[in-house]
């Protein structure tokens, strides 16, 4: 039995925290592999094999 | 909500991957790479302006400012060909979706306030209309007297706004007075020349015109004083005093 008065929930979502991470985590790894690919092949360009 | 480092800090920092890079291009001369590096230096920052300024609409744009940087660092930093450039650009901006999904933007700037509604009409509006077509007219004429006696019946005016109760006596002075210059307006301005008479005239009306006023202004004092009396008398009575 609930009471009529009793505190709910409040009606807003919690903020989205996994779906943040996983964003945090996507976005920063681009960027390293992006970064790390762009250093690796201008090596590689310019060192003679 | 979204604290401030994660909204304006973040998206920053994610150049640091990028500038061993650049500064290798830079120093290897390669023109083409070192373009592809700073266009993802730049796109970031422009994401984080995006993110900063919050409308509506901008962390969209922000992700695929971030999409772009990367895409440009894959093609032309490393020359990674489109397909590379594509699978990071779409993590790049999936990653900042993610990263900024039920972020709070501003609502869009409200309409500009409606002017202000002009200010009631009071009842002498259309003396002070008038006084002020004559004002014009005689800053014109080669008759000096006329001004005076305009800004002498305006304070006239202003006393008898002050008391609504006696508008009637008002429109009586002006049906004389106003009608009157406002006439002698007319026909000095169709080139009338100014008879003898008409600098004493106007000095009548100058006096008379001050001296309601200064009438108006004495019954006023003259009713304050008795209030005042009858005031002290009372209290005195009540034995307050």
């Amino acid at each position: 039995m609930t009471l009529r008065n009793a505190p709910m929930a409040p009606p807003t979502a919690p903020p989205p925290l996994g779906a943040r991470l996983v964003g945090f985590f996507l976005l920063g790894g681009t960027m390293w592999i992006a970064g790390l690919l762009a250093l690796f092949r201008s090596i590689m360009a310019v060192v003679p094999t | 909500m979204i604290s401030a480092f994660w909204r304006r800090w973040l998206l920053p920092f994610t150049i640091l991957p990028l500038l061993p890079a650049t500064m290798f291009n830079l120093f290897a001369g390669r023109e083409v790479a070192l373009l592809g590096c700073l266009l993802g230096l730049g796109f970031p920052l422009a994401a984080a302006w995006l993110m900063r300024r919050g409308r509506s609409g901008d962390a969209g744009l922000a992700a695929l400012a971030m999409g772009g940087s990367v895409a440009s660092v894959a093609w032309l930093g490393a020359d990674a060909g489109p397909v590379a450039a594509l699978v990071l650009a779409v993590g790049a901006w999936g990653g900042t979706r993610l990263l900024y999904s039920g972020v709070q933007e501003a609502a869009p700037p409200p309409p500009p306030p409606e002017p202000a509604l002009p200010p009631p009409p009071r009842p002498l509006d259309d003396a002070r209309a008038r006084l002020r077509g004559i004002a014009d007219a005689a800053q014109r004429l080669p008759e000096p007297r006329l001004l005076p006696v305009a800004l002498a019946i305006a304070a006239v005016l202003d006393e008898f706004e002050r008391r609504p109760e006696r508008l009637e006596e008002a429109r009586r002075f002006l049906g004389v007075n106003l009608d009157g210059l406002e006439r002698i307006a007319a026909r000095l301005s169709a080139g009338a020349e100014s008879p003898p008479g008409l600098p004493s005239l106007l000095r009548e009306m100058e006096a008379a015109a001050t001296g309601l006023r200064t009438r108006l202004r004495e019954e006023e004092s003259a009713a304050l004083a008795v209030q005042v009396n009858v005031l002290g008398g009372k209290i005195r009575e009540a034995g307050y005093g």
